[in-house]
């Protein structure tokens, strides 16, 4: 089943066309990545579900993007803060706040005025289960974030992330400021997480498009080049675009 | 752009078509040495096999260093995975060379049989047909290499004309020509494994070109 669609989804900055005429269907509980060199729109895109770039100034955006049905860039649709409890949003660089880690996971929670006091220990335990941080810092609970590893750092932002119970997490470059285990660790976390989240993340890591997704897109100057099973798209590409980039002839 | 990784695909190329060559020699020989009764060629046959199976070798190490160091995807991925298993046909091939040798030496010994009539088309089909899968896989021709694949049918029908004839006018009329005899047959069946070999390479050379798997499916050529 589609989560998120696209129709004719088009992105200007001021006068620069950065996403033309995007078609995309991402499906749910599949992991979706969007590969492509710099430039080519690919987090332009990924900010575009979650209306990260209504922060721009001079953004012009055309189309439709249907979340469950629903088109969050009709004029109507002015409910943020729940869109933004419903997608998830890791970024390139883990940014925990300069908190401790407990504060950092409930958070959001306090922010969407979720929950009761009394449940926020077992949201806070369950959501570093689920990123398997919880044995490591069960006894650090109250330490501050910013002392953490990089990798541990990155998993508690996705704990974070998911522990407001978003549908879609969004990851944009999500590992490209870890070292290959982490990046390794943080993959399997996804495939773990993809049970019960759509997942989509840009990346520049083909190696890691290829391992780590299930639907891959590669976008080119603003264009949607191609969409397909990743598995397809790195033993039979369609397009000779795609397959000039990822094998490392385009440039 | 020219990738480093581009030289390394041309001389995996190379190296096949260097195989290929080997074996198409092996073949040619070997067929030879049969018509002619020749034993230094059947023993020539022989000999290069070792050499055909340790370029074998270096080819497989090769593909392997390639996969584990380039990471190849899309085209690259299916020439070097298709490369790998062409030469392992190759050597399969050349394993056939070297038992039609056998034949040839079991035979100079006797009287002949018969003169040969189809086992010569027989070695001329699986000779061109070997050639013309190793042309499709050099120069991407997915024409050529449908071609093969729809001669392997007139394979089968020249082996089966030719175990026919030997069976029932000569094996059965009279036993004692079995020691002749048998030799052909084997002769045969090997010529005839070599164009499966030839086909499968062509084969190889369609999923190459346009990632289609026609193995077991001509229905999809």
């Amino acid at each position: 089943m589609s989560k998120i669609i696209t129709n004719n989804l088009s992105l200007w900055y001021g006068g620069f066309q950065a996403l033309k005429k995007i078609n995309l269907a991402f499906q749910e509980k599949r992991i979706t990545s969007i590969i492509g060199p710099s430039g080519c729109g690919k987090s332009t895109l990924l900010r575009v579900f979650n209306r990260m770039n209504d922060l721009i100034d001079g953004v012009r955006i055309e189309g439709e993007v249907l979340i469950d049905s629903a088109d969050i860039l009709d004029g109507d649709f002015s409910d943020l803060v729940k869109l933004r409890k419903k997608v998830g949003m890791v970024f390139q660089r883990p940014n925990p706040f300069p908190l401790s880690v407990y504060e950092n996971i409930i958070f959001g929670l306090k922010v969407h005025h979720l929950v009761e006091k009394s449940e926020r220990e077992q949201i806070v335990r369950e959501s570093l289960e689920s990123v398997m941080l919880w044995n490591d810092l069960k006894d650090k609970l109250h330490r501050n974030a910013l002392g953490l590893s990089l990798e541990q750092k990155q998993r508690l932002c996705i704990a974070r992330a998911i522990a407001v119970e978003p549908d879609i997490l969004l990851m944009d470059e999500p590992c490209s400021a870890l070292d290959p285990q982490a990046t390794l660790k943080i993959e399997g976390l996804m495939q773990r997480l993809k049970n019960d989240y759509t997942i989509v993340i840009v990346t520049h890591n083909m190696q890691q498009a290829a391992r780590a997704s299930d639907d891959a897109g590669f976008m080119l100057l603003g264009e949607l080049i191609e969409f397909d099973r990743t598995v397809e798209m790195f033993t039979a590409p369609k397009d000779k675009r795609t397959e000039d980039y990822i094998t490392g002839r385009y440039g | 752009m020219e990738r480093i990784f581009d030289e390394e695909l041309k001389q995996l190329r190379q190296d096949i078509l260097m195989m290929a060559s080997l074996v198409e020699e092996a073949i040619f020989k070997s067929v030879e040495a049969l018509k002619q009764g020749n034993e230094a060629l059947a023993g020539e046959v022989i000999a290069s096999d070792k050499k055909i199976d340790e370029l074998e070798n270096k080819i497989d190490e090769f593909c392997l260093d390639l996969i584990a160091l380039r990471q190849p995807v899309a085209q690259d991925l299916r020439f070097i995975t298709m490369a790998m298993q062409i030469n392992s046909d190759l050597e399969r091939i050349a394993d056939l060379a070297v038992d039609i040798a056998q034949r040839a030496l079991e035979l100079i010994t006797q009287q002949v049989l018969k003169p040969l009539i189809d086992i010569p088309k027989l070695a001329n089909l699986s000779q061109t047909m070997l050639k013309e899968a190793i042309d499709a896989f050099i120069n991407k021709d997915v024409e050529l290499a449908k071609k093969v694949v729809l001669s392997d049918k007139e394979a089968d029908g020249l082996r089966d004309l030719v175990q026919k004839e030997l069976i029932y006018d000569y094996l059965v009329k009279d036993g004692r020509t079995a020691p002749r005899a048998v030799p052909l047959i084997l002769v045969a069946r090997h010529l005839e494994r070599i164009c499966d070999h030839a086909t499968n390479i062509a084969e190889d050379v369609v999923y190459m070109i346009q990632a289609k798997v026609v193995r077991h499916h001509p229905e999809k050529l």
